[in-house]
C-alpha cells in the first residue's frame, strides 16, 4: 500500500466526480465522495488505492464514528439512485445502489408492483448499505436469494457484473458471496432486486399469546402450511404479551383460508390492524432511527430468546428465525479490502491486480 | 489396453498413509468414470475409456480424508473426488493417468438428527435415498429427493448445487444447507455457515476448491398429502405464462412441470404395463440395436413432423403438470387454485391422472438412458435457466440448433419467481465410434453457444464437470479471476480435481 495523501486522493476525487460531489470540511474528518455511476466508483477505488486511502461504503456495517477519522474516505453512494432496467414479466428490476426502498417503491408503484421489501430501520438506508449487511430471511428465504444480479467494484478496481439469471449451478455463487460482505470485498453499485406484482391480494391477522413458547410453536407450525401459509411473520413484544403478526398474499380464497385457520388456532386473534400497521411498507418500523442487526436463530435458540421493546423476530422458517436486535457493543469499522475472514483476505490478496 | 500395475512406490505410499486404498485394475477402471454419455458411447463400440486412475483410495472419516488431500499435495497426485459417481457432465471423470480417485462413499456413519434445531448432520457420503428413507421413518423429510437420489450422495449433492423435482416446495440444495465441514486442497478442515457467505463459494465448486465431507441440512415434517392437476396448452407461451403466475401469485407448488408435445408423450407413460418408461425412448429402444440408429439418422424429419406438421393436426399439445404439499385440505385448495390460473391462461383441464403416472414413474428416464445406449444411440439433458422474458427465444434458438442433428425434446421442471430452467433432452446416432463422439460433441457445442447466445445459464443443477468447461468464463466474465483467485487460494497446489468446471 502506497503512502497515504489524503491530498492526492481528494484531487483525483473531483476530477472523477466534480468538485461538489466531494466534502472534506476538516482535515481531521473523513473525506466524503458521492459517486455517480458505477465508472466512477471504480476510478475512486483505485484512486484510493494509489494514495493509500483506505475506503469504507457508508452504512455497510461497524461503527461508522470509527471510521470517521482522517485519511478516511467514506463512499456515499445515494446520488447513484437511477432505475437502470425493468423486466415486468420477469418480474425484476435493476437498480443503481444508492436507491433506498422508500424511493424505489414510489417508483414501483405505478407500475403496479411492489418490492415488498420491510428491512426495519432502513427504509431510507441505500441498498448499497443493505446489501452489505447479512440479512438473512426476510420474506421467503435469506435476502440475498432476492438479490437476482449485482454489479460490484472488486477492492482492486475491477469491475463484476453477475448475469441476470434466477439459478444456477455454474461453479461457485459470487452473488450469494457478495451480498452481506458488509463492503469488505467489494462496493456493490448496481442490483438486479425480485420485484412483486402489487395487485396479488393480501390479508392481516395478529395472534396474541401469554407466552413466548405458545407464539413460536403457532409460528413454525404457520410456515409449514403452504400454500396456506403467511407470506411473513413478526413476533414482538408488548408488555405483557407477545403478538404475532401475520402477512398473507396470494389467491383470495388461499388468503381466506389461511387467515381464518390462524384466527381459530393457537392464540387470541385481536384483528388485522396491528398486522397490517406492522407490515405497511412506509410505516415507520419498531426501531426507527436505530438499524436493528440481524442474526439467524436456530429453532432451539429462539425458544429461549427475549425481546427487548423495539426489537422483533422474522423470516420464519420450519428450522429457524431472524432476530432483528439492537445493536450491542458496535464491531470495529470494515474497510474495502480489509475483511475479517482470513480465507477472504487470502482470497483478495491472491486476486490483486494492481 | 493393459494398464499395469501402478508404481510400486505409489503402492508403498498409500499403504504407509493406512486409508484402504485400490491399485487393481478392475477398480480402478470402475471408478474412472461416471455417468457422462461419453462413457457409454464408448462402450457400445467396444472402445476401452482411457486414461485411468492409478489408485483408488477411500477414507473412512474426516481425519483420512485430510490425510489423503495432504499427501495428494506432498506428492503433487491430482485427485479426483468422487460421490455416487452419477455426474452426467464428467465432474468425477479421469482425464489423466496421474489421478487418484478420491471416493467419499464410505464417509455414511455421521447420521445426526436434532430435532430442537430441525436438523440432520449427516456424513456426505450417504446417498440421498438412504438419507431420505432414513428420515422418513421418522416423519422428516429434506424434500430434496433429484432423480439420481439412488446413487448420488450428500457431498454430491452440495458440490453440484444440485436441485430435485420439488424445488418448488423447498428450493434448491443451497437452500436447505445450514452448514457444512469441508477440506480445502491443503488438507485444511474447515466449517461454514449458510447460506450465504465463505459457504457459497464452495457450494458447486464440483471438487475443485474443496471436498465435502459432512452437512447439516434443514427438516421438514414429512407432508401428509399430495394433490395433482394436470392441463394442456395450445402454445408455449400460454403454458409457460401459467407456470409463471403459479409462482408468482405465492401458490408454492411441491411441483409444476411444463412439456413440449415430444416430451408430453414421454411423460405420459402408461405405468400399466408393468415397467418403467415408455414414450418416444422406449419404443426406440426396443426396436434393436440396428432400427434404432437408422431412426434418429432421420432426426430431422421427426423433428419438423413433431414441431411444425402436428402442431397443424392437432391442438392442445403443451401437458403441464402441478402438485401442492401438505395437509389435505390445503394441498387441495392449493390445487383448485393453480387449476383456476391454468383455465384463466388457457389450459385444458385433465385431471390428477396425467401428473399422478408422472409421479409414479419420475425417476424412469434415468433408467431409459442405458437401453438407448445399448442401441448404439446416444441421449443426453442439456439444462439451462433464464428469465421468464428470455425463455421463448432461448426454446426456439436451441430447438432451431439441434433440429438437423439430434431429435430434441423439452421440458421446464423447476420455475422460480423470476425465471425458470427447461432441459433439452436430445438423442442421436452416428456411423461409428468417431463419428458419433463428434456428432454428440457438435450437439453440445451448438446448444451451450445457444444458450450463451440468449444470456441463459449453461447449467440449471446438472453442474459443469468437463462437458462444459470451456463455456465457464463465458457464464462469469470478469468475475472468473475472482474464481480462479479462489482456486489459488483453497487449492494453492491445483490438486484437487483439476480439469473440471474450468479448464487447467
Amino acid at each position: 500500500m502506497a503512502h497515504v495523501s489524503t491530498g492526492a486522493f481528494l484531487l483525483r476525487a473531483r476530477e472523477i466526480c466534480g468538485a461538489e460531489h466531494v466534502s472534506w470540511p476538516d482535515p481531521a474528518a473523513a473525506l466524503r465522495v458521492h459517486p455517480a455511476t458505477t465508472a466512477q466508483v471504480a476510478a475512486l477505488v483505485r484512486a484510493a488505492r494509489e494514495t493509500g486511502c483506505p475506503v469504507r461504503v457508508v452504512g455497510a456495517g461497524g461503527d461508522p464514528g470509527a471510521a470517521a477519522g482522517s485519511g478516511v474516505v467514506q463512499m456515499d453512494l445515494r446520488r447513484a439512485n437511477q432505475v437502470v432496467a425493468q423486466d415486468p414479466v420477469g418480474s425484476w428490476v435493476t437498480v443503481q445502489a444508492g436507491i433506498t426502498p422508500a424511493e424505489l417503491e414510489a417508483r414501483l408503484d405505478p407500475e403496479g408492483f411492489t418490492l415488498r421489501f420491510h428491512p426495519a430501520g432502513h427504509q431510507d438506508r441505500p441498498l448499497a448499505e443493505l446489501v452489505s449487511l447479512p440479512l438473512p430471511g426476510l420474506h421467503t428465504g435469506a435476502a440475498f436469494r432476492r438479490v437476482i444480479a449485482l454489479t460490484a467494484v472488486w477492492a482492486d478496481g475491477a469491475t463484476l457484473r453477475t448475469r441476470v439469471s434466477p439459478r444456477q449451478a455454474v461453479g461457485p455463487d459470487l452473488r450469494a458471496f457478495l451480498v452481506g460482505g458488509h463492503g469488505a470485498c467489494c462496493v456493490v453499485t448496481e442490483v438486479c432486486l425480485a420485484v412483486f406484482p402489487a395487485a396479488v391480494p393480501s390479508g392481516f391477522e395478529t395472534l396474541a399469546f401469554r407466552d413466548l413458547s405458545g407464539a413460536i410453536e403457532a409460528a413454525s407450525r404457520l410456515t409449514g402450511e403452504a400454500p396456506l401459509s403467511p407470506l411473513e411473520l413478526a413476533l414482538v413484544r408488548e408488555s405483557d404479551r407477545w403478538l404475532l403478526h401475520l402477512w398473507f398474499r396470494g389467491p383470495a380464497a388461499c388468503v381466506a383460508v389461511g387467515r381464518d385457520r390462524a384466527a381459530h388456532g393457537a392464540g387470541v386473534a385481536i384483528g388485522e390492524a396491528p398486522a397490517r400497521a406492522f407490515w405497511r411498507p412506509a410505516a415507520v418500523p419498531p426501531g426507527a432511527g436505530v438499524a436493528l442487526r440481524p442474526r439467524a436463530l436456530d429453532a432451539a435458540t429462539l425458544a429461549g430468546m427475549d425481546l427487548a421493546p423495539g426489537e422483533f423476530v422474522s423470516g420464519f422458517s420450519f428450522a429457524g428465525a431472524v432476530h432483528f436486535a439492537l445493536p450491542d457493543v458496535p464491531p470495529p469499522p470494515v474497510f474495502l479490502g480489509d475483511p475479517a475472514d482470513p480465507r477472504v483476505r487470502a482470497l483478495l490478496a491472491s486476486t490483486d491486480r494492481v | 489396453m493393459k494398464h499395469p500395475h501402478p508404481s510400486p512406490m505409489l503402492d508403498r505410499e498409500l499403504a504407509r498413509l493406512g486409508v484402504p486404498y485400490d491399485t487393481a485394475e478392475a477398480a480402478r477402471r470402475t471408478v474412472s468414470r461416471d455417468a457422462w454419455a461419453v462413457g457409454a458411447i464408448m462402450d457400445y463400440y467396444g472402445a476401452p475409456v482411457e486414461p485411468i486412475a492409478a489408485a483408488v483410495v477411500s477414507p473412512r472419516d474426516e481425519a483420512e480424508v485430510r490425510a489423503v488431500v495432504r499427501w495428494a499435495g506432498a506428492g503433487g497426485h491430482p485427485l479426483v473426488p468422487r460421490g455416487g459417481g452419477t455426474s452426467l457432465t464428467g465432474a468425477a471423470w479421469v482425464d489423466r493417468p496421474d489421478a487418484v480417485v478420491l471416493d467419499l462413499s464410505r464417509l455414511t456413519e455421521v447420521f445426526e438428527v436434532d430435532a430442537a434445531r430441525r436438523v440432520v448432520t449427516v456424513g456426505a457420503g450417504l446417498t440421498g435415498a438412504r438419507l431420505e428413507q432414513r428420515l422418513q421413518a421418522q416423519g422428516l423429510t429434506t424434500g430434496h429427493q433429484p432423480s439420481s437420489a439412488a446413487r448420488a450422495t450428500v457431498g454430491g449433492f452440495l458440490a453440484t448445487r444440485s436441485s430435485g423435482p420439488f424445488s418448488g416446495r423447498v428450493g434448491k440444495i443451497e437452500d436447505l444447507v445450514r452448514r457444512a465441514a469441508w477440506v480445502d486442497g491443503e488438507g485444511g478442515l474447515h466449517e461454514d455457515e449458510g447460506p450465504g457467505g465463505f459457504l457459497d463459494l464452495v457450494l458447486g465448486c464440483e471438487g475443485t476448491l474443496g471436498v465435502f465431507t459432512r452437512a447439516g441440512l434443514a427438516l421438514q415434517p414429512l407432508p401428509e398429502h399430495v394433490a395433482m392437476t394436470s392441463a394442456v396448452f395450445d402454445s408455449l407461451d400460454a403454458g409457460l405464462t401459467a407456470m409463471r403466475r403459479i409462482v408468482q401469485e405465492g401458490l408454492a407448488p411441491a411441483f409444476l412441470r411444463l412439456y413440449d408435445p415430444s416430451a408430453a408423450v414421454q411423460a405420459l407413460r402408461n405405468p400399466r404395463r408393468g415397467r418403467s418408461g415408455g414414450g418416444w425412448l422406449n419404443p426406440m429402444g426396443r426396436l434393436g440395436r440396428r432400427s434404432l440408429p437408422l431412426i434418429l439418422r432421420a432426426a430431422p424429419l421427426w423433428n419438423r413432423l413433431i414441431q411444425e406438421t402436428l402442431p397443424r393436426l392437432w391442438r392442445n399439445r403443451y401437458l403441464l403438470l402441478a402438485g401442492a404439499a401438505g395437509d389435505p385440505f390445503g394441498a387441495q385448495l392449493g390445487v383448485t387454485q393453480m387449476g383456476t390460473i391454468l383455465t384463466a391462461c388457457g389450459g385444458r383441464d385433465l385431471g390428477q391422472e396425467p401428473a399422478r403416472r408422472w409421479w409414479l414413474h419420475r425417476q424412469a428416464l434415468f433408467e431409459i438412458r442405458p437401453r438407448v445406449f445399448a442401441s448404439g444411440a446416444f441421449a443426453d439433458a442439456l439444462d439451462v435457466c433464464t428469465t421468464w422474458s428470455r425463455m421463448p427465444a432461448l426454446v426456439a434458438a436451441v430447438l432451431e440448433e439441434l433440429s438437423p442433428h439430434a431429435f430434441v425434446m423439452a421440458h421446464f421442471s423447476h420455475a422460480w419467481h423470476d425465471g425458470c430452467s427447461v432441459h433439452f433432452t436430445f438423442a442421436g446416432a452416428g456411423r461409428s465410434l468417431s463419428d458419433t463422439l463428434t456428432r454428440y460433441h457438435h450437439v453440445w457445442s451448438l446448444a451451450l453457444t445457444a444458450a450463451a447466445r440468449h444470456q441463459a445459464t449453461i447449467s440449471h443443477h446438472h453442474g459443469v464437470g468437463r462437458l462444459k468447461r470451456d463455456f465457464f468464463a463465458s457464464e462469469h466474465g470478469a468475475a472468473v479471476e475472482v474464481l480462479r483467485g479462489l482456486k489459488r487460494t483453497m487449492d494453492p497446489r491445483g490438486v484437487l480435481n483439476p480439469g473440471a468446471l474450468w479448464p487447467t
